[in-house]
């Protein structure tokens, strides 16, 4: 069994790589034993980068005992949503379509984290093409539910591998992409905690798109400060528009912060465990002297309805080329619902550009009634894989997709579990540029709960 | 015309062939997109608003125009 090392947050261990307690090298080894142990069974990774991992991390142990030091991602082992480029390492998409693509350059972000010394330890499974939510991947194989023992249920989606890996520690953290709640989604099934920044925040430079005004790039981590830590190392816009900054600060206090329910909508989809779950984290709030603030906007359905429509125009327009050449080689579901895209008229993706517009309007609104806004992340547990039909899984981004419509922040953050032992998420939503009120909230919560502290039974 | 041959027609329009069982498979996913579009066709935006395709903008300055 991998040391107990491979469990500690990264704002843990950071200080003991930096202080040569731990070293850079024995981390990345004891994630990669634990992929060893137990990927076979969830299928987390599409790619292990065991020797460049080694290489990586024999580089910055030197670097760290030379007395240079880069931060506390220096030395860190990393994962990467399959669809992020790779310098020389395979970037599948989680396709057959790519399997060979090997590209020259880093994406962006990478190119960031890896020079703030984090370590590539792999590539993780994926939805194919980002477009869906279950992660069964007809390629790569069918990544599972960490926290189910009868791998029967999915991890979420489409960065289900990111989640799997971070909530088995098989890797201190990892990238998602999120385009209708492709990084929350996971974080909230898996159990761990996902960001999706404000709009271009993050660079998609060298990251496959899904659809172009809808994409984002987020950190998954087992804690609010660790997802933090990923995020401020990621960040590509002028930090002066970010009035709280990224990171968790010691002088937040939730008190008196306003926490808006949007009535009819928080509880319009979700079953009775998650709005269980949902609501004893709200008397949480409550307790830790949070204003509970409900508000009336009769849209949330309508605004979901115009993200799911951008999303596919735009997915349909990226792909067509390979659907008119190659559509075998494109699982069943993903090139079903690709071709959804051709029967949208072109006045309706405009129409709901406007509609974007509009929302985010209405949007500012509510965000000068409520400082963020809450609701579950997820309408149910993570349902098992023959659980999801087509028609269902369309509305499965119900109550994150509008958080990339309107290109606010909004992250996840465990907040329990349902009776069979699957974890359930808290959706938590900012103004623009404002992610650093929602983390510290979330960070507050955290500290006043026990949900980050559980560990999947694959990790005993 | 039955569901899914609306939806046989849409396809045809864009030169996408695929077999008559699965445009019926399919019919459902289709009905959902259709219902999306009826959805959003109800939001009556402002004459003034731009479907501007930087969010960056609208960030900033609102759904309206720059100027």
């Amino acid at each position: 069994m991998p040391p107990e090392m491979v469990r500690w947050p990264i704002s843990e261990i950071a200080p003991k790589i930096s202080s040569r307690e731990v070293s850079p090298v024995e981390l990345v080894q004891a994630c990669l034993d634990g992929i060893g142990e137990i990927d076979d069974q969830l299928s987390s990774f599409i790619t292990v980068t065991a020797d460049l991992a080694i290489e990586q991390a024999k580089q910055a142990e030197k670097e760290i005992l030379s007395g240079s030091y880069r931060g506390a991602l220096h030395g860190i082992p990393l994962a990467l949503k399959d669809i992020i480029n790779t310098a020389g390492v395979r970037t599948t998409a989680g396709s057959r379509i790519l399997a060979e693509n090997i590209p020259a350059k880093d994406a962006a972000v990478w190119q960031k984290l890896n020079q703030s010394g984090g370590v590539l330890i792999g590539k993780t499974n994926m939805h194919e093409f980002a477009r869906g939510s279950s992660t069964n991947n007809p390629h790569y194989g069918r990544c599972r539910n960490p926290w189910d023992p009868q791998g029967k249920r999915i991890p979420g989606g489409s960065s289900g591998g990111s989640g799997a890996a971070v909530a088995a520690c098989l890797c201190a953290g990892a990238l998602g992409t999120d385009t209708l709640g492709s990084v929350r989604k996971p974080a909230a099934d898996c159990g761990i905690v996902g960001i999706k920044p404000t709009y271009d925040l993050v660079s998609r430079q060298g990251v496959i798109p899904l659809s172009w005004s809808l994409d984002h790039v987020g950190p998954m981590a087992r804690t609010v400060r660790d997802a933090a830590i990923l995020l401020d190392h990621m960040i590509d816009a002028d930090r002066d528009r970010l009035p709280y900054g990224i990171l968790p600060t010691a002088d937040f206090r939730p008190k008196g912060t306003r926490i808006g329910l949007i009535n009819g909508w928080w509880n319009a989809r979700c079953d009775h465990e998650v709005s269980a779950a949902f609501q004893k984290a709200l008397a949480a709030f409550n307790e830790m002297g949070c204003e509970i603030k409900e508000l009336d906007f009769a849209d949330m359905e309508r605004i979901f309805a115009a993200g799911r429509i951008v999303s596919i125009c735009e997915a349909t327009t990226y792909h067509e080329p390979w659907i008119r050449e190659h559509a075998d080689a494109y699982g069943d579901d993903v090139r079903r619902a690709l071709i959804g895209g051709f029967t949208i008229p072109a006045r309706d993706y405009i129409h709901c550009l406007r509609v974007r517009s509009w929302a985010i309007d209405q949007f500012k609104a509510l965000f000068a009634q409520a400082d963020v806004i809450a609701s579950p992340c997820t309408m149910e547990p993570a349902p098992a894989f023959d659980g999801i039909k087509t028609e269902k899984g369309l509305d499965i981004a119900f109550y994150t997709g509008p958080a990339n419509l309107l290109g606010i922040p909004a992250l996840s953050v465990p907040c329990g579990f349902s009776t069979d032992g699957i974890p359930i998420g808290l959706q938590l939503m900012a103004s623009h540029y404002q992610e650093g009120l929602a983390i510290n909230l979330a960070n507050a919560y955290e500290a006043a709960t026990r949900w980050h502290q559980c560990r999947p039974p694959i990790c005993a | 015309m039955e569901a899914w041959k609306l939806f046989k027609t849409e396809l045809d329009k864009y030169d996408i062939r695929i077999d008559d069982s699965v445009v019926r498979q399919l019919t459902p996913m289709y009905l959902r997109w259709q219902e999306y579009i009826r959805q959003t066709r109800t939001i009556a935006v402002d004459r003034e608003i731009e479907p501007f395709a930087d969010i960056r903008t609208i960030a900033r300055k609102g759904g309206r125009h720059a100027s």
